[in-house]
Order: structure tokens, then C-alpha cells, then sequence
């Protein structure tokens, strides 16, 4: 396996509506409103 | 196995297993070649046409019996598995496992070089993981094919 990829929504378009957008009930919340967004960068890259 | 058979249908099966050897066979076999082609061929087609490159799962999770998972991603340009989180406790579902190493064995059969998962995928959990719970999945994938 060479290429995860996340089952999320990456369509977030608005801050002020939070969390944001999911799938329903199901996947990741992962998005910039996730209160680690601001430090996963070394583990996305 | 005939006795519960006739327990549980209230018949004998004995005339009818023939069939399971030779008509369930073919019937599934046709279903198979079926979903290769007229679903994930014809789709595969008008998507190359139009330029666009597919991301395609098959067999997923408790779905052998749709067909033949080889023949069905053989059509995609990357070839996909799923792999749902799991608790500790419980562990990964034995199928996504085998579905993720369908999809690495189509990939090196079929010559598409990258082998792509749906990953961490959570139901009913909202911000429920950090990176740490989320890396041991990741983990799996990376050493299941």
C-alpha cells in the first residue's frame, strides 16, 4: 500500500460554520477545525 | 449436512446438487464477467475518453460473492482497498485485510503502480482520533502489500 487516502470531506468552505461539513456520520473529521490541525504538518508531509 | 438441509428446508436436496456444481458456477461466473465489463469496463471507457483517471474499489467488506475483485480493479487506474479503524481490542476486519491484499496483487499483476486505500475511515466518532491513534492504521496498510 503506497497511498493512503483519508475517507473524509475536504470541503470546508466557511469558518464560521464549525466543525465544518462531514460525511454523515462517517469518516475522519479531518480538517483544519481538528484541534491538532496546527501541528500535524510533519505527519501529512 | 443433507440431514439439516432437510430439517431447515423441508426437502431433499439430493437432486439439486448437480446444480450447485454446475449452474451456480456458471451463473455466479456470469455475474462476475458481467460487473467486469458491463460496470467497471464501460465506465473505465468513458472515463479514459474524457481524459479522467479512476480510483475504484470492488470487493470491500463482505462482498466475495459479487465477483471477481482481479478482474473488476484490472479496469481502474488505481486500484483501491478500504481500511476502516478498529479498536485495539477487536482488531481490523479480516476481509479489508484481504481486500487490501486483492488490491496490492492487482497492482503488481496488472502493472499500476501505485496501490491506494481508503484509510481511517470511522463511523459514529466524531474528532475522536489523534495522530496517534491514527498512525497504527496507516501502519497496517503500509505492511499489508
Amino acid at each position: 500500500m503506497n497511498r493512503p487516502v483519508i475517507h473524509t470531506s475536504v470541503h470546508v468552505p466557511v469558518d464560521d460554520k464549525q466543525p465544518g461539513l462531514s460525511l454523515f456520520i462517517f469518516g475522519q473529521y479531518f480538517n483544519r477545525n481538528e484541534s491538532w490541525a496546527e501541528l500535524a504538518k510533519p505527519w501529512v508531509d | 449436512m443433507i440431514e439439516q438441509f432437510r430439517r431447515l428446508r423441508g426437502y431433499d436436496p439430493t437432486p439439486w446438487l448437480p446444480t450447485l456444481d454446475r449452474f451456480l458456477y456458471d451463473f455466479r461466473r456470469t455475474l462476475a464477467d458481467l460487473l467486469a465489463s458491463e460496470h467497471y469496463g464501460i465506465i473505465a471507457k468513458v472515463a479514459h475518453e474524457n481524459a479522467l483517471i479512476l480510483y475504484r474499489q470492488a470487493l470491500k467488506d463482505h462482498r466475495p460473492m459479487l465477483g471477481d475483485g482481479m478482474t473488476m480493479r484490472n479496469a481502474t487506474d488505481m486500484p483501491i482497498a478500504a481500511l476502516w479503524t478498529f479498536g485495539r481490542a477487536e482488531g481490523p476486519r479480516q476481509p479489508l485485510i484481504g481486500d487490501m491484499k486483492g488490491v496490492a496483487s492487482v497492482a503488481h499483476l496488472y502493472g499500476q503502480n501505485l496501490v491506494v486505500a481508503e484509510s481511517m475511515t470511522a463511523s459514529m466518532a466524531p474528532w475522536a482520533f489523534a495522530p496517534k491513534d491514527l498512525k497504527r492504521f496507516i501502519d497496517l496498510e503500509l505492511v499489508t502489500g
